[in-house]
């Protein structure tokens, strides 16, 4: 479903002041959730950035099954805040099928009650949670009818409760059978819904390899301390 | 109060078209070119961005009035012409108007989260609709107070048009006070004039602020 080769982009490491180069390849099957993991700064958002067209590679070609489209959710707050939650939803949809404004607000409110987000739905972003927000972002994602999503640390700038919500979401997303690749640093979501581990290492491919494993029979010292930090730091 | 009003009507309606039409000109060149000035600095030219910034400093460092003077005198000596004052005001204010904006618009474009930009092109909208459906709307409600605040201040400084001896509402003022000596009702119908003009607009700005303005996360 998803092919990457060779794809190549300098970038530049605002935290560590530092450039470094994604050189990556590997390919995920439909309906695999893949979670990209790596210490900061070693590219793990400028690729999916890379594969949600909002980069542009140096070189190297991605290639999705045809007609599939893609969604992104960043670990920044993107809800428009001139517009209610609704709104949100419904306007990309609406702008490329201009006819069909009442099924897609229909279909915008179903999902808003699916996730138990209906009652937000005049609601405007500032009047949101982080958590809520961050739903609402995946649920506008949605709207577009994706078959593939891009989650970048979505839960970064969330407190426990509010992530736990979120990392529910992604639970169901997963269930019905999106195809994921997800940055995260919560070790014990990505070990519970993973298939695929990547992790990343200055911008190349330290390791690809099948979640259980990864996780359970990891022999790379590095790894294994970058996981015990990162669970002791981020997971609750 | 009213009865000087009433007989110098034609005086004062002359005084306050006069002010109306300053106000207009100098609105129409800050404003619309001010905000493609403050766009392009804003998005698209660093040297545009940094001419701006060095506008808006001088513009802070030098006062209205020394600019109107320094442009009615020293510039047109300079320069060998003569420049009615009535336009020597519309390109002074019209200046330091389009400046401000510029200044606005290009603070709130940088201050504007690529984010939301992003959002909109991975939900698959175009650049203009992005423009059109998202940056420019926030854009709009953000600057509207500070834009409409600006207005208000270069109605105050058309007064300033009375110094070089543009028949403006307050040089009127003056000349009919200086035929009837009646300051206080002279002067109070000028205060009069101000608070009905800017009192309704200060007002909605605030209530405007209030209810209106977005803030970024």
């Amino acid at each position: 479903m998803i092919k990457v080769n060779n794809l190549t982009k300098r970038y530049y490491n605002f935290e560590n002041s530092e450039e470094g180069v994604i050189d990556v390849s590997f390919e995920v099957e439909k309906g695999e959730v893949v979670s990209i993991l790596g210490s900061s700064g070693s590219g793990k958002s400028t690729l999916l950035k890379l594969l949600s067209g909002l980069k542009k590679q140096d070189s190297g070609t991605y290639s999705f099954e045809d007609g599939v489209g893609v969604g992104y959710v960043s670990q920044e707050y993107t809800l428009w805040p001139h517009l209610n939650v609704l709104e949100n939803l419904i306007l990309a949809p609406i702008l490329k099928n201009p006819n069909n404004k009442k099924e897609i607000k229909e279909e915008a409110l179903k999902l808003l009650n699916r996730f138990d987000l209906d009652k937000y739905s005049n609601t405007y972003s500032h009047e949101l949670s982080g958590g809520q927000k961050q739903r609402v972002a995946l649920l506008r994602s949605l709207m577009i009818k994706p078959k593939i999503l891009f989650l970048d640390e979505i839960t970064s700038s969330l407190d426990p409760e509010l992530t736990k919500s979120v990392l529910d979401l992604v639970r169901a997303l997963a269930d019905e059978g999106y195809t994921m690749l997800i940055v995260t640093h919560h070790i014990s979501f990505a070990k519970s819904i993973s298939d695929k581990v990547l992790f990343l290492k200055k911008g190349g491919v330290l390791t690809y390899q099948n979640a259980n494993d990864f996780f359970a029979n990891q022999d790379n010292l590095e790894i294994k301390s970058f996981i015990t930090d990162i669970a002791h730091k981020y997971d609750y | 109060m009213f009865e000087i009003l009433i007989e110098y009507r034609y005086l004062f309606f002359e005084g306050f078209l006069t002010t109306i039409k300053l106000l207009a000109s100098i609105i129409i060149i800050g404003v619309p070119l001010g905000i493609l000035i403050g766009v392009i600095g804003g998005r698209y030219s660093k040297t545009a961005s940094q001419l701006i910034s060095s506008l808006k400093f001088l513009t802070k460092i030098i006062p209205v009035l020394v600019l109107l003077f320094w442009l009615h005198y020293p510039l047109q000596a300079i320069l060998g012409i003569v420049v009615d004052p009535f336009w020597t005001t519309i390109i002074a204010l019209g200046f330091v108007n389009l400046v401000a904006v510029a200044f606005i618009i290009q603070s709130e474009l940088k201050l504007l989260p690529v984010a939301y930009r992003e959002a909109g092109i991975t939900l698959g909208m175009s650049k203009g609709q992005i423009v059109r459906y998202i940056e420019l709307p926030i854009l709009m409600k953000r600057v509207l107070p500070s834009i409409s605040l600006n207005q208000a201040s270069m109605l105050e400084y058309t007064l300033f048009a009375s110094l070089i001896s543009v028949p403006e509402l307050f040089r009127v003022a003056q000349s009919v006070n200086a035929m009837v000596y009646d300051p206080v009702s002279i002067y109070s119908l000028l205060v009069l004039f101000f608070v009905i003009i800017l009192a309704p607009l200060h007002l909605f700005i605030a209530w405007y602020k209030k209810n209106n303005v977005i803030e970024y996360d």
